[in-house]
């Protein structure tokens, strides 16, 4: 029964967007629109150099280093649309040999790094410059440590 | 093959498709020149091949912002030289085995009015013999292991909604409180979206629940309402004994909440078993 196996798919591919809810959503009013795309303007840098990344040659690095994997970007930006708030700049994005990619922040006294091997494999990084302390976190699927260490580079919205 | 006694089932259970799925870390050795052979491992049984584009990666993740927008679609999947997303199918059309670089999926869909759906420990079972020829496949031909990642389950059930899309959703769930009518009458179509996060043995966030009710796209006359109850979670660890029992404790968990969240008077269409 090709129907249900193409509602497959696509509920699959729409599932974890369960927002907007109709499939014919009414057009925000234009406030709306310019809150939203003030909230999602880092999302445009972020995807145009994930992309980037993603079509590095093989050996980019002078070694056998590959581009960063589809898995890692698409859960780089499922990592960051959970935690981005209004006022989080758009991170720095370096991509590791291995397919990996890293998040990065350097301002306003904190160093803030996310290295991303895939999906479910992160490694947290800070460090405040004046006290020197630093911190390695290996995080799971709850981000709240990695929200709350991104709230010292945030600017006020 | 029967329920778990513990769990209640129905013998008239409205699901027309039922999938479970595992996603991996993705098998990069993996590439065209395998797809054929790869086929021949399982063409006894589902002899059928169709390509189609990889789905992207789904992971639950929990942070203080609930996304509105689902922003990896916008990243192009197929122009990134990803290997396309296999479909092996049985002859009867109705289980498929779908297989890409990072996600393993069997799919049963109902393709004849009478027939009951294969309960979840019977296809959880076959799910495991495929896997384990997919994983026999790899490691014969040194193209990796199989690491899982996330596991997920979907139900897809069919509602008739003769009375109206409203009045059904008004009568099916426990949870609903009715519309007070207005000037405008019953609203003409009416969508629930409920998401429950699961949490593991030390209380954080592992996964999450999703109930989607929506009409379905079918002319006035057979008109029904779609309900789609999708789990999805991280294994306790990377290996596929956890895989298995994560999604056994989803298969629980949606059986158990799906009892509560529908009313028991669609409950007693269904014939409680």
């Amino acid at each position: 029964m090709g129907s249900a196996a193409l509602l497959y798919r696509e509920r699959q591919a729409d599932a974890p967007a369960l927002t907007p809810i109709w499939p014919r959503p009414v057009l925000p009013a234009p406030a709306t629109a310019a809150i939203i795309e003030r909230q999602f303007q880092w999302s445009v840098q972020v995807v145009a150099r994930l992309l980037d990344l993603a079509s590095l040659p093989v050996g980019w690095d002078g070694h056998r280093g590959r581009p960063v994997s589809p898995q890692s970007a698409t859960y780089a930006l499922d990592v960051l649309a959970a935690v981005m708030r209004p006022g989080t700049p758009a991170p720095s994005i370096v991509p590791l040999s291995g397919g990996a990619v890293q998040l990065e922040w350097h301002r306003k006294g904190w160093d803030i790094e996310l290295e991303i091997g895939g999906p479910g494999e992160t490694h947290l990084y800070t460090r405040e410059l004046r006290t020197g302390d630093e911190e390695h976190v290996e995080l799971g699927a709850d981000l709240d440590r990695f929200a709350t260490a991104l709230e010292h580079v945030r600017d006020p919205f | 093959m029967t329920e778990t006694p513990a769990l209640p089932h129905f013998r008239r259970a409205p699901v027309t498709e039922f999938a479970i799925s595992i996603q991996f870390e993705a098998l990069d050795k993996f590439n065209f020149a395998h797809i054929g052979p790869l086929h021949q491992s399982f063409a006894s049984e589902f002899p059928g091949i169709e390509f189609h584009p990889p789905i992207p990666p789904m992971i639950e993740v929990f942070g203080p912002v609930t996304p509105t927008i689902n922003l990896p679609f916008l990243l192009p999947w197929a122009s990134i030289g990803q290997i396309p997303r296999m479909w092996m199918l049985d002859d009867k059309n109705e289980k498929l085995i779908q297989f890409q670089q990072d996600r393993f999926v069997i799919n049963w869909r109902k393709t004849k009015e009478n027939m009951e759906y294969p309960r979840y420990p019977g296809l959880r079972d076959e799910f495991f013999v495929d896997l384990e020829k997919l994983r026999a496949f790899l490691s014969e031909r040194e193209l990796g292991e199989i690491i899982p990642v996330q596991c997920e389950l979907t139900y897809v059930n069919q509602v008739p909604a003769p009375e109206g899309v409203a009045e059904l959703s008004a009568r099916a769930f426990a949870n609903w409180r009715e519309l007070r009518p207005t000037r405008l009458g019953s609203p003409e179509d009416v969508a629930i979206n409920q998401r429950f996060v699961i949490r593991g043995d030390d209380g954080g966030p592992i996964g999450r629940i999703y109930f989607q009710s929506a009409p379905s796209a079918q002319p006035v006359e057979t008109r029904s309402v779609q309900l789609m109850m999708i789990g999805r979670a991280a294994p306790s660890s990377r290996s596929l004994n956890a895989a298995r029992e994560r999604l056994d404790s989803m298969h629980e968990l949606i059986v158990l909440s799906f009892v509560e969240l529908m009313s028991k008077e669609i409950q007693q269409e269904w014939e409680p078993a």
